[in-house]
């Protein structure tokens, strides 16, 4: 698995300003996301509050926790794959060096990339037409079926930037290998 | 020949070092665009599977014992087993055996139970000349017991996979998880008869357990306030966890006193990542298990176990041996999440019952934690104690046979597993 080399309490030390640039959405998403779940906590709670002592249960409520759920992977995604989060097999790319260890990297990260623009243009296509022919989510919750989908756009945009910083680091970062 | 071709793909793409997640996803698209031409389905599939409010439970429990951590009401629990049965032959592996099980009531995760114990646990057993290699492993064993001893982050992700039910999951691992727990604190007795010069500290007097037992009562009821509650009905599994993460957050804030709003975020931002990781396994599993339904691959494995007339007993054994061997190698969350999709069809048609199989494969898991090259709980270990991975591994390795043997009884006594959700109304 890939351990903490090389990373601060931060994550990986970025050098290149265009990476850092790249990368730094994710880092107030990941603000964003934490908050999500404190929201999806604070909603769950109300939830059990209002069945049990205000004898007022709020059926819709495991819906929308499932909704702030993917908000929350939206918002986190891209501040996971920054502090190097994500589990990956190493046992033999660990072993890579110098311009080996930079190919792997990039290698890695480009996978990411084209995962984030798959999701992304699928989701996409799924929002337009969701839009297109004004449906609208089964369940409790009933509300036009695009805007949950929404975060999760903007995660897979914000997970194929910074997988693209992540690629500009490798090839033109200055790292110790 | 579609199976091995889907798979070499996959191992190849796993052992390329990109993460699990990408691995499946890049997968998943490519038997996509060879069978349909189209990947346009994808979104949608991700989107459903993420969108369920059960899997809130995973963030939830995870959130729980990291406020607990950083409130250190964990250090106490170690304190409290030390205290009860440091003094016997073996008994500071056999504290660590019981402080490791109480907080696998709590954490759900093997990876936290190895790390929160183990740094409470290693500075004692050093202290009083505890093997260095029996000590690196006794912990490393112990905090498998995170993912069998409910709740479970693994056993919540199968049960949403294998549309089982959790709070019966829950249940069925409690019976094997404390066997587990007998067998590495028996172990632990046995291998201390066999060393000479250990020292073990005298007993501390009912007065010292008692202030202990005081100490540590909070985190003691935790997993009663959690598991109770699912058993009782009150609570569903996501509204346990977020009771969890009150009763966490009011001991910390008002027992503990230790803990603040800065403490309050940096717990959710390492949840949000923790559980990041997980989910966005969850996401590429989901494409992977997609596309592979498109292609019909686990009805041809359920046509093929079918060919080869295996029944019950040797398809359970074959399925166990394989997930030894994909265990060295993987993640358990992908282990879980690739082979549940492939292998449910025939389990359903063996008429095999997927709570005790969801035993079995945690048990599966726990090992996969503990056996080279890829076992987490030995990285973690070699991490807190800068030891030599060799000699994590060497300490592991009679654990491997104990957890092994553990497995052939409850191959051999299903019933271990499936008599106390049965008995309680807990089907699948």
């Amino acid at each position: 698995m890939h351990g903490d080399d090389g990373k601060d309490a931060d994550g990986p030390k970025i050098t290149s300003g265009v990476a850092r640039a790249l990368l730094a959405p994710a880092r107030l998403a990941g603000i964003a996301g934490a908050l999500m779940l404190l929201v999806i906590l604070a909603l769950i709670s109300w939830s059990v509050g209002a069945r049990y002592f205000a004898n007022r249960p709020l059926p819709w409520a495991d819906d929308l926790s499932g909704m702030l759920l993917v908000a929350m992977v939206g918002l986190g995604a891209a501040e996971a794959l920054r502090r190097g989060d994500h589990i990956a097999i190493d046992i033999l790319s660990g072993r890579a060096h110098g311009g080996l260890a930079r190919l792997r990297d990039a290698w890695a990260a480009m996978a990411v990339l084209v995962f984030a623009v798959v999701l992304g243009w699928s989701t996409y296509g799924q929002i337009k037409f969701a839009y297109d022919f004004e449906a609208y989510t089964p369940g409790e919750v009933e509300v036009q079926s695009w805007i949950p989908m929404l975060p999760m756009l903007l995660g897979w945009a914000l997970l194929a930037l910074a997988a693209l910083g992540q690629v500009v680091e490798a090839f033109w970062g200055e790292r110790d290998r | 020949m579609t199976i091995a071709l889907v798979f070499a793909a996959l191992l190849a793409l796993l052992l390329s070092g990109m993460p699990i997640f990408a691995a499946l996803g890049l997968t998943a698209t490519g038997i996509l665009l060879i069978a349909e031409g189209s990947i346009a389905s994808v979104g949608e599939t991700v989107f459903s599977h993420l969108d369920k409010g059960i899997l809130t439970t995973i963030p939830l429990f995870v959130f729980m014992a990291q406020i607990m951590i950083r409130a250190k009401v964990i250090d106490d629990l170690y304190d409290l087993a030390h205290t009860l049965v440091g003094h016997i032959r073996g008994g500071l592996g056999i504290a660590t055996v019981l402080a490791c099980t109480i907080f696998a009531a709590i954490s759900g995760s093997s990876v936290a139970t190895a790390l929160s114990i183990g740094a409470s646990a290693i500075p004692q057993m050093k202290r009083f000349g505890y093997p260095e290699r029996d000590a690196l492993g006794v912990i490393a064993a112990g905090g498998t017991l995170g993912i069998l001893i409910p709740p479970s982050g693994p056993m919540i992700l199968y049960a949403v996979v294998a549309d089982a039910s959790i709070g019966g999951l829950f249940l069925a691992g409690i019976i094997p998880g404390l066997m587990m727990a007998l067998f590495f604190a028996v172990f632990c007795i046995v291998q201390a008869g066999w060393r000479q010069g250990a020292t073990a500290p005298p007993f501390a007097g009912w007065g010292t357990v008692m202030r202990a037992m005081r100490r540590s009562i909070w985190a003691l009821l935790a997993p009663p306030v959690v598991m109770g509650g699912i058993y009782l009905g009150i609570f569903t599994a996501s509204e346990a966890a977020a009771a969890g993460c009150i009763y966490a957050l009011a001991i910390a804030v008002l027992v503990y006193r230790n803990f603040g709003w800065r403490q309050l975020y940096e717990a959710a931002q390492a949840t949000m990542r923790t559980s990041l990781m997980v989910l966005l396994i969850i996401a590429g599993a989901a494409m992977f298990g997609h596309a592979i339904t498109i292609i019909r691959l686990p009805v041809g494995v359920t046509e093929w176990v079918s060919h080869l007339g295996l029944g019950q007993l040797g398809f359970i054994i074959a399925v166990m041996a394989l997930i030894f061997v994909l265990g060295m190698f993987l993640e358990s969350i992908a282990i879980i999440l690739i082979t549940t999709p492939i292998l449910l069809p025939t389990m359903i048609k063996l008429g095999i019952d997927p709570i005790w199989y969801g035993i079995l494969l945690m048990i599966n898991l726990e090992l996969a934690m503990i056996t080279p090259p890829v076992g987490m709980n030995l990285f973690v270990i070699k991490g807190i104690t800068e030891a030599p991975l060799s000699e994590v591994v060497k300490g592991a390795a009679p654990y491997v046979a104990i957890m092994l043997f553990g497995l052939a009884i409850l191959i051999a006594f299903p019933d271990i597993a499936t008599w106390l959700p049965r008995n309680s109304g807990f089907g699948r």
